[in-house]
């Protein structure tokens, strides 16, 4: 069976997500791609070429994905694109706590949902049987 | 939260003790009928609510208005004032839809004149103003002209000939809040709203044509310039990417800052600064700058409405006047209780008395017109609600109403429906929201606002 990169939970006017992955790397890159999904269900098709380069740098582990997801949201609407991740490194440790990616870009001719942000609210990255796994609530 | 530690204060006021948690620094309030307050306990946006009462420098009561509904941070519906001097400032509190609002506009006809030539009015309005996500608008602006509206707001759009006078007189703090600085808001900001100047968006965003169904207080109603079966034109929105992105910039600084002031806080979405650090006093003035973009925007879309107008009725543009224009996501400086405050609304309108509060329905129900009541000054920090307030997720709204089946409902009770998603209708579907009725009796029946006419739409024009 094809394990879960993210759910749709209840929120009464957001949208609350839990998202899934077997290490630090692919729930970010899971999240990255529930944003994706929500921002334009239309396959989004091939790349434009070229890779865009995002480094992001946070407080913690947990304002270090909504950091990063805002990040691509931004770039997202700037550049009427949606985004997949190519390849992403999470480092966390020493105080530092980063994240780089290199993004492929599909541009859109419109978005499906607008989201206006990815929130702190509720997220808390914690490993439960093996798998990393927290919620995420988009304002929409 | 169980209703077990509501306090009943009145009729329409539930209280939360202070006792109720440790942390909190004033009780919580709900403004609420006893049926409302049930349906408020669905989800957890009174817990919400107690999290904004622990915040520093908080005056008298954390509020909560009838529409409450869960967010992040605050709930939506919220109110809270702070110290203008010791208290803090905090961008959750406003929303990331930085001064959404809305807009209602008058014009010379009554339904009965332009009945067969409302299809026409609804079509000519999706074409003239750009609605859904990602869709840019018709003005392209350069720095230096985004820079002029960031600062002026509804002056920058009298100087480019898309407003007149009169248009400022009747918004909210004339359409412009002095000490904006356009330099506080990020190139990323500028670059995400830049070409979205004159767009509704999406979401409960909307504009819709409406027929003046009910006068319930001939006086204000007539003061105001309304009467029965005219037509009028409401409009929701608000600073669309610009502010969205401006709130995400300040969270994001204010979320580093805080242990500096030693500020500790339930939820990281009530991030916050006290109101003169330098953090503070950024985000005041970065916000007064994207409050300033959503007033221009909701003027260039009238500008849109009124050549629309003119397209179909080949004159009358000049007649369409507006009514007021109201704020329901910001913070602003005021006097309460002898005391200057920064008070906090998000999802809540501004009802001092004798100002207009423009309530908008859900989707293909009233809206209202309201006027703002001595009741708000001692109550309410001069607050109302902003709606009514959803009570069903967006997701499960899709599962239970086919947007065509809406569509189609909405249409056979004579309603024109223009909107590029189906899916975006049916989350707006009337039965994921309460009863505006409900809602708006509340604040009537409380003192906040009390009701001067109710609006019933012909035509939904949305994304």
């Amino acid at each position: 069976m094809k394990k879960s990169k993210y759910k749709v939970l209840s929120h009464t006017a957001d949208l609350r997500l839990e998202v899934y992955g077997e290490t630090l790397e692919e729930l970010f890159k899971n999240a990255a791609e529930a944003l994706a999904d929500i921002l334009s269900t239309k396959d989004a098709g091939v790349g434009d070429g070229g890779l865009e380069k995002v480094k992001v740098e946070s407080l913690n582990k947990n304002t270090l994905l909504v950091d990063f997801l805002n990040e691509i949201l931004a770039k997202s609407h700037i550049n009427k694109k949606i985004y997949k991740i190519s390849n992403i490194k999470i480092q966390i440790s020493n105080g530092k706590n980063i994240a780089e990616t290199e993004l492929i870009g599909c541009p859109v001719e419109g978005f499906d949902e607008d989201i206006k942000a990815a929130t702190y609210h509720e997220v808390d990255i914690k490993q439960k049987d093996g798998i990393w796994q927290t919620k995420l609530i988009l304002d929409i | 939260m169980d209703k077990k530690f509501l306090k009943k204060i009145s009729d329409y006021i539930w209280e939360i003790p202070k006792s109720y948690r440790g942390d909190m620094k004033v009780p919580a309030r709900v403004f609420a009928s006893e049926k409302l307050l049930d349906v408020i306990f669905d989800d957890r946006s009174l817990d919400q609510l107690v999290n904004v009462s622990t915040l520093p420098g908080i005056q008298k009561w954390a509020l909560a208005m009838p529409d409450i509904h869960e967010g992040y941070g605050f709930p939506i519906g919220g109110v809270a004032a702070f110290d203008a001097e010791e208290g803090i400032i905090s961008p959750g509190g406003i929303g990331y839809d930085i001064n959404c609002g809305v807009r209602l506009i008058k014009t010379p006809v009554s339904y009965g004149e332009i009945k067969d030539k409302i299809p026409d009015l609804a079509t000519q309005l999706y074409n003239e103003v750009p609605s859904g996500v990602g869709k840019g608008g018709k003005l392209k602006l350069s720095n230096k002209d985004l820079d002029n509206v960031l600062l002026k707001g509804v002056d920058a759009m009298i100087e480019m000939g898309y407003a007149i006078e009169a248009d400022k007189e009747y918004c909210e703090s004339f359409g412009r809040l002095e000490d904006a600085d356009p330099d506080l808001v990020s190139k990323t900001a500028k670059d995400r709203g830049r070409d979205q100047l004159g767009t509704v968006g999406s979401g409960n965003h909307f504009a819709e044509v409406q027929v003046v169904d009910e006068i319930l207080n001939k006086e204000t109603a007539s003061k105001l310039g309304l009467l029965e079966n005219q037509i009028v034109i409401m409009v929701h929105c608000g600073s669309r990417g610009l502010g969205h992105q401006n709130a995400t910039d300040y969270i994001k600084l204010m979320m580093s800052s805080m242990p500096k002031y030693g500020i500790e806080i339930p939820d990281p979405e009530l991030a916050c600064a006290p109101v003169n650090s330098p953090e503070g006093q950024k985000y005041w003035k970065s916000m007064l700058a994207s409050a300033n973009f959503a007033w221009a925007n909701r003027q260039f879309i009238t500008h849109l409405i009124r050549r629309a107008w003119q397209k179909v009725f080949g004159n009358g543009a000049e007649e369409l006047k507006l009514i007021y224009d109201v704020a329901h996501n910001l913070a602003k400086k005021e006097e309460h209780f002898g005391k200057q405050v920064i008070v906090h609304r998000k999802g809540a309108t501004r009802s001092f008395p004798g100002q207009p509060v423009l309530i908008p329905g859900s989707m293909g129900t009233a809206s209202y017109v309201l006027v703002g009541q001595p009741g708000a000054m001692e109550l309410s920090f001069g607050s109302s609600c902003h709606g009514a307030g959803r009570v069903m997720s967006r997701s499960k709204a899709k599962k239970e109403v086919w947007g065509e089946d809406l569509k189609k409902e909405l249409e056979n009770e004579g309603i024109s429906i223009r909107s590029g998603s189906m899916s975006g209708l049916a989350e707006e579907a009337p039965i994921a929201y309460k009863d505006v009725d409900e809602v708006v009796n509340i604040v009537d029946g409380a003192g906040l606002a009390k009701k001067v006419a109710r609006l019933k739409p012909v035509a939904v024009i949305k994304g």
